[in-house]
């Protein structure tokens, strides 16, 4: 009987979390440590980043626009990181085996990241695959991303272009 | 009143469905589709329309006949 | 491969025509923004003493930069055998008699269908053509797609329209039309991040020759000469078909569950129910088996009958294809897919159809049983 309450209760707590308001341009960045993919080292820290211009990107390889979005991301980060420009990709796939098979064809140079229990999903209130935050230098979300085509791809170089000359 | 409890809160997850945009994979999976292939569709189809007085099915604007 | 040898111009033919859609130059242009697949199907059917069916089936899908959805097939059926004609008593009980010279048939037929996606909405026109010595038909469709609820419902509603012509190749003077309309509405809801539904209703209303020219009835009379009828059939008709899909995955075992099922009633006096069941799992890495069991059954034609009444009704068809019988089919595919994107199916399948497999019994007592094997073989490439 309480343990069925409990569930109850967890079913109605769930719901509740499910309504959070999204995250979109002005909150600021959450503050997020998750394990890297396909690579050792330390954690990736979202809070490290402050003073760059960073994209965080969820994306996994049955998301059919993430064929896109990935390699142009990727052409982008090789273009900008000299300048400050960093790229966390989250991932979401529901083997780490699945990602790997996809980064095969798709290889990247920029950060990707593990996301268990859907902690930064949840944390960036993910409404569409993939869904990409566009920060600026003082930690600030100034452009979200939902979905990819061509025109994002245009769209999101100049918006890179101009957070990165302004100031930290 | 266990069950009912129980019942009320299936009850409640059927109500309000909610799967993440992020926890599709599953659902992208090709054996997850609703058509195996388009060849194999379509040539199955056509096999059994030509035998049963049946036909039809989640679409419009197929071809006709080959009915041998 | 082997209907290369056997026939090569159909298809030289077919490669042709696949050729001229769009479809197979695109991917080549539009670079990394295009995600799609081309395919080739190649079915052998063999129904014992009958017909012989080889199908080649070129296919492609195509979605270009998340706006522009595209696909096309083309198919090229190749019958040969004969197809029984005549249903007479003439030893006592209504048998199915084979007639005249042996079908030697070619069906050529393309699809072709262009969308484009609108944010929520996507909207799409389909044309199809198919052709054969005695039938031609020219259909075209136009279908509004409604992502909604975070893409978990997705709407659909479908208009489609076809102009057929019926004809013979044993009597030249046969060029009858056909006309049908179709409407379609579909829902697609994900259930849980394992299960999805869809189901749909399509209605469909045609007029015009349902004749088959090559059915004929005869009717011996111990009292009276014999009756000879060809087959005669009701200038419309009105169907239903209400078809629902279930997909369940199970991620302990990596397996998945395919359940369709169809209802279908029409205003000739059938109503049919198509039931498939399916369970895909994995054998080795790259390797998955799927055994499938399909159950039919239909109810008989309000016209039809294997001999000729007395006084002979208006319209009347024994084509044992409008008979009460059910069906078993049993199949097993076997999958085959490696990273590149390279996927290789074969299928092996078996058809048992009977007067007893009717459900609930009271199958059709002239219903001559079908026993057919098809193998299936389709290679497709995803880009």
């Amino acid at each position: 009987m309480r343990r069925a309450a409990a569930a109850l209760a967890a079913t109605i707590a769930s719901l509740g979390a499910a309504a959070t308001h999204a995250l979109e341009a002005g909150s600021p960045l959450p503050a997020i440590t998750a394990p890297r993919l396909a690579a050792s080292g330390a954690p990736v820290s979202l809070a490290s980043l402050k003073g760059q211009v960073v994209y965080v990107d969820f994306w996994a390889s049955w998301c059919v626009p993430c064929r896109l979005s990935m390699p142009t991301l990727d052409a982008m980060y090789r273009k900008y990181s000299s300048k400050g420009f960093a790229v966390v990709g989250f991932n979401k796939d529901v083997s780490n085996a699945d990602a790997e098979r996809f980064l095969q064809r798709v290889p990247v140079s920029f950060t990707l990241a593990q996301d268990e229990k859907d902690a930064a999903a949840k944390a960036f209130d993910v409404k569409a695959m993939p869904s990409g935050y566009l920060v600026d230098r003082k930690g600030v979300v100034r452009r979200v991303h939902r979905g990819f085509t061509a025109e994002t791809a245009a769209e999101l170089e100049h918006e890179v272009e101009e957070l990165l000359k302004e100031p930290a | 009143m266990r069950i009912l409890l129980l019942a009320a809160a299936a009850l409640a997850l059927a109500a309000c469905v909610s799967v993440a945009p992020y926890q599709r994979g599953y659902l992208a999976r090709p054996d997850m589709a609703f058509e195996p292939s388009a060849g194999t569709a379509e040539a199955l189809g056509k096999t059994y329309s030509a035998k049963e007085a049946a036909s039809g099915g989640a679409s419009v604007g197929g071809g006709g006949c080959g009915c041998n | 491969m082997a209907a290369t040898e056997r026939d090569g111009s159909a298809l030289a033919g077919l490669l042709q025509a696949a050729l001229a859609l769009p479809i197979l130059v695109v991917p080549a242009r539009a670079g990394a923004a295009t995600v799609g697949e081309v395919g080739f199907t190649l079915l052998g059917y063999k129904e014992e003493g009958l017909m012989k069916v080889t199908e080649p089936v070129l296919w492609g899908d195509a979605v270009i930069d998340e706006k522009w959805e595209l696909s096309a097939s083309g198919v090229i059926d190749i019958i040969t055998g004969a197809s029984p004609q005549l249903v007479s008593n003439a030893t006592g009980k209504p048998v199915q008699t084979i007639t005249g010279a042996s079908i030697n048939d070619r069906r050529r037929t393309y699809n072709v269908k262009a969308g484009r996606r609108f944010g929520e909405f996507t909207f799409s026109a389909s044309r199809a053509h198919s052709e054969e010595e005695d039938y031609l038909s020219h259909a075209f469709g136009l279908e509004a797609r409604w992502d909604l609820n975070q893409k978990l419902t997705t709407l659909t509603a479908g208009y489609g329209k076809s102009n057929d012509r019926v004809r013979s190749s044993d009597n030249p003077a046969l060029d009858e039309p056909r006309y049908t309309k179709e409407y379609l509405f579909g829902i697609t809801q994900v259930l849980s991040p394992v299960a999805i539904v869809q189901s749909s209703l399509r209605y469909a209303r045609g007029q015009g020759d349902y004749n088959d020219p090559y059915k004929l009835t005869l009717t011996f009379y111990p009292d009276a000469p014999p009756a000879f009828l060809p087959d005669t059939r009701p200038s419309s008709r009105d169907t239903w078909a209400w078809t629902t899909r279930y997909r369940r995955h199970y991620p302990s075992s990596d397996a998945t569950l395919q359940v369709d099922y169809r209802y279908y009633h029409d205003d000739w006096g059938i109503d049919a129910h198509t039931l498939e069941g399916a369970w895909q799992f994995p054998l080795a890495e790259h390797y998955a088996l799927r055994p499938a069991l399909r159950y039919y059954t239909q109810s008989a034609a309000d016209f039809y009958s294997p001999t000729i009444p007395r006084p002979t009704p208006e319209i009347l068809s024994s084509d044992q294809r409008l008979a009460a019988f059910g069906g078993l089919s049993p199949s097993l595919r076997v999958i085959y897919r490696n990273d590149s994107g390279l996927t290789v199916e074969a299928t092996a399948g078996y058809v048992y159809n009977a007067r007893t497999l009717h459900f609930g019994g009271g199958g059709s007592e002239a219903f001559e049983t079908l026993r057919a094997y098809y193998g299936l073989f389709s290679v497709s490439h995803a880009f």
